[in-house]
């Protein structure tokens, strides 16, 4: 099974540790030229979900923890972002028992 | 992108270029001081690191190759000659800073005095290199010393304990910064005999009045020669302020009315004290 984490050269800070905004967002880069990425809402809500690494349902069910809805109804979503993310090449892909981008 | 999560992009973007080119670096001031030495509702606009002096060429090789553009030069930048400023289209601005105004010993040492600790702090969760909280109350305390008016004092020195405040004492003495930490402190009185009195006297005032801020350099300045190359630099409008101040390359007329203008405010000031 695939597992996903963000990738070493991201630089990331969320708006609650800037100054608790209500809005959930994150805001990254691959380091060192960027470009810079906005993730708001509930992407917001899947980064933060895999800055500890986990396979899509496991992310999917953090996601739905968070966002108070079933982790079915997050499931397809989360997979399509964290698609997109490794597109970007800020989350790491991580076969069992190795890790590439 | 707010100004925050830019300042604090820019931050670790700093630091990974400085990690790569194998350049120490402490990050001072903004994000890079640590819980409880700042108002945590300041927020910072540009970066400010201190390098290590005998690291800066290369430095300025890896942020010019990655896209920032110098801006103002380190005769230039800054009264003390201490910083240089460079603008990034995505990260906004950098200061770099080569020493910290009111330490008097070589600024090599300086910069082994508050790295030695080797603290960090995550910073868009990059680890990046910061004095550790002794180091950092000092460094925040000599930059009121030259902008009063700040939260500053108020956070690293009036809410610190006896013992948090004799370690910082003992820091400004080991880098002979006491006169610099007396005019934070309100302290002056008691160094009216050493040549640097005067000067931190002015920025501790903060008065703005530029016959003071020259008189107050120059008996500051050690050695005719070093008094007379200031003399020359203060009589000279700053081109990079200009350029910055303009939004363009400026002109000969641009520089001759700015001279104009610095001569009308001298003899303005002037005035003032004759009245």
């Amino acid at each position: 099974m695939t597992a996903y984490r963000i990738a070493a050269d991201v630089a990331w800070v969320s708006r609650e540790e800037l100054d608790h905004g209500t809005e959930p967002t994150a805001y990254l880069t691959r380091l060192p030229d960027g470009p810079a990425l906005a993730l708001s809402g509930s992407a917001c809500l899947v980064w933060v979900s895999i800055r500890d690494g986990g396979t899509v349902p496991e992310i999917a069910q953090r996601v739905g923890e968070l966002a108070d809805v079933s982790t079915e109804n997050v499931r397809a979503d989360v997979e399509r972002l964290l698609a997109d993310l490794a597109e970007a090449g800020v989350v790491s892909v991580e076969p069992a028992g190795g890790v590439r981008r | 992108m707010p100004t925050a999560a830019r300042v604090h992009l820019a931050h670790a973007v700093v630091q990974h270029l400085a990690g790569t080119a194998g350049v120490e670096l402490l990050h001072l001031k903004g994000p890079a001081v640590s819980d409880g030495l700042r108002d945590p509702l300041r927020t910072s606009s540009d970066v400010d690191v201190l390098v290590r002096p005998s690291h800066l060429a290369r430095l300025i090789h890896v942020l010019e190759a990655h896209g920032w553009e110098r801006r103002t030069d380190f005769a230039t930048g800054s009264p003390f000659a201490h910083a240089a400023n460079w603008w990034h289209d995505n990260w906004g601005w950098v200061d770099v800073h080569v020493a910290w105004p009111g330490a008097r010993i070589p600024a090599e040492t300086v910069f082994d005095t508050l790295a030695a600790p080797r603290s960090t702090k995550a910073i868009a969760h990059v680890e990046c290199p910061v004095p550790d909280r002794t180091g950092q109350r000092l460094v925040l305390l000599l930059h009121a010393a030259r902008s009063p008016g700040t939260s500053d004092k108020d956070w690293a020195w009036d809410r610190a304990t006896d013992d948090e405040k004799a370690a910082v004492r003992a820091l400004a003495a080991e880098l002979d910064a006491q006169v610099a930490l007396a005019g934070a402190l309100g302290e002056l009185h008691l160094h009216t005999d050493d040549p640097d009195h005067q000067l931190w006297l002015h920025f501790s005032e903060g008065n703005g009045d530029r016959i003071s801020e020259w008189r107050a350099r120059l008996s500051a300045t050690r050695g005719t020669r070093a008094r007379l190359r200031l003399a020359l630099d203060l009589a000279r409008v700053n081109r990079d302020h200009l350029r910055l101040e303009l939004g363009r390359e400026p002109t000969r007329g641009d520089v001759r009315r700015r001279q104009r203008e610095r001569l009308r405010r001298a003899t303005d000031d002037l005035r003032s004290r004759l009245r």
